[in-house]
């Protein structure tokens, strides 16, 4: 049951490009972005920004994270959603190209574009982020013939 | 050309049925969830969640929040940030006339008072926008920067 439901959270991410991604500022006032990510292990999450954009000056200051995935489309009532959480960084030295390697094949793989370090270094637009995540949850509908209790709940599960 | 983007961002906000919200816990901690939406003027969303959730717990420590509304290819997107609470009284009459018609017409499921309300475990809750903006893609042809960044827009 419990080796079902991981799979269930496999198939969720494997299903889907984006993630919303879940930042504070210093404040503590949260802010959510879309990102597309590449990942290998359902673990480390890898994604470009610009050192710019908020979730990333976000991080800066408050290297803790959330995440959803789910597949906004579907009808109402069938929803599926990954909820997660971790800390995030930007990438440097060996980490950098570790997680490039990773970034650069699930690119090109999937939409056909590469990256290089030249494209996430120095004068580049983009830095290189990772979500490492610590904890893993799916969303058991409150529908769910098995194991729905009638109002939507989370459970967690190991991957 | 501001226009445009406003009305980018209606279309996105009309045609996507689930928002990423972003809340926080008291220490900061951040969450998100995604939940199904209902509005009538793109300033006022609202949805049904169970009490005990995480994002509604968090709601009760701290009332500002994030959205993000896209599609699956993230071809639109807007983010928004405001606050949300649960709602009782005259606002709570006032959302679930809203919330239960636009659930009737496009999820085929009534709310009603009585389904939000103790001893049911499921309550009403609003967020209310403050600040609108879209996502321009860094190969836009007319927008991009090379990379992606938000402009504001007024809904």
């Amino acid at each position: 049951m419990t080796e079902e439901l991981s799979d269930h959270a496999r198939s969720v991410i494997d299903a889907n490009r984006y993630m919303a991604l879940g930042t504070v500022d210093e404040a503590g006032k949260p802010w959510v972005s879309p990102v597309w990510f590449a990942t290998e292990d359902y673990r480390s999450f890898h994604w470009v920004s610009s050192p710019d954009a908020k979730h990333s000056r976000n991080l800066a200051a408050h290297p803790e994270v959330a995440i959803a995935i789910y597949d906004s489309s579907v009808p109402v009532g069938g929803a599926q959603a990954v909820y997660m959480k971790g800390t995030a960084s930007e990438l440097t030295g060996a980490e950098l190209e570790a997680g490039l390697e990773i970034y650069d094949r699930v690119s090109r793989k999937d939409i056909g574009r590469g990256f290089g370090l030249e494209d996430v270094q120095g004068a580049a637009l983009f830095r290189l982020y990772r979500a490492t995540v610590s904890e893993h949850w799916v969303l058991i509908a409150g529908r769910d013939p098995e194991r729905g209790s009638g109002v939507d709940r989370s459970e967690q599960v190991t991957l | 050309m501001t226009d445009d983007l406003s009305d980018l961002a209606r279309s996105v906000i009309d045609a996507t049925k689930y928002m990423a919200l972003g809340t926080a816990d008291e220490a900061g901690h951040p969450w998100v969830s995604p939940v199904w939406f209902a509005t009538v003027d793109r300033r006022d969303f609202h949805w049904v969640s169970g009490h005990e959730t995480r994002h509604s717990r968090n709601l009760e420590a701290r009332q500002e929040i994030a959205l993000a509304i896209y599609d699956p290819s993230a071809a639109g997107a807007v983010y928004i940030s405001g606050t949300a609470k649960e709602l009782t009284g005259a606002e709570l009459d006032e959302g679930i006339e809203i919330f239960g018609r636009l659930s009737r017409t496009n999820a085929g499921r009534d709310w009603k008072l009585a389904d939000v309300q103790p001893p049911s475990e499921h309550r009403l809750y609003r967020a209310t926008a403050d600040e609108y903006y879209v996502l321009i893609r860094g190969a836009d042809t007319e927008r991009g920067r090379g990379v992606d960044h938000r402009e504001r827009v007024e809904l």
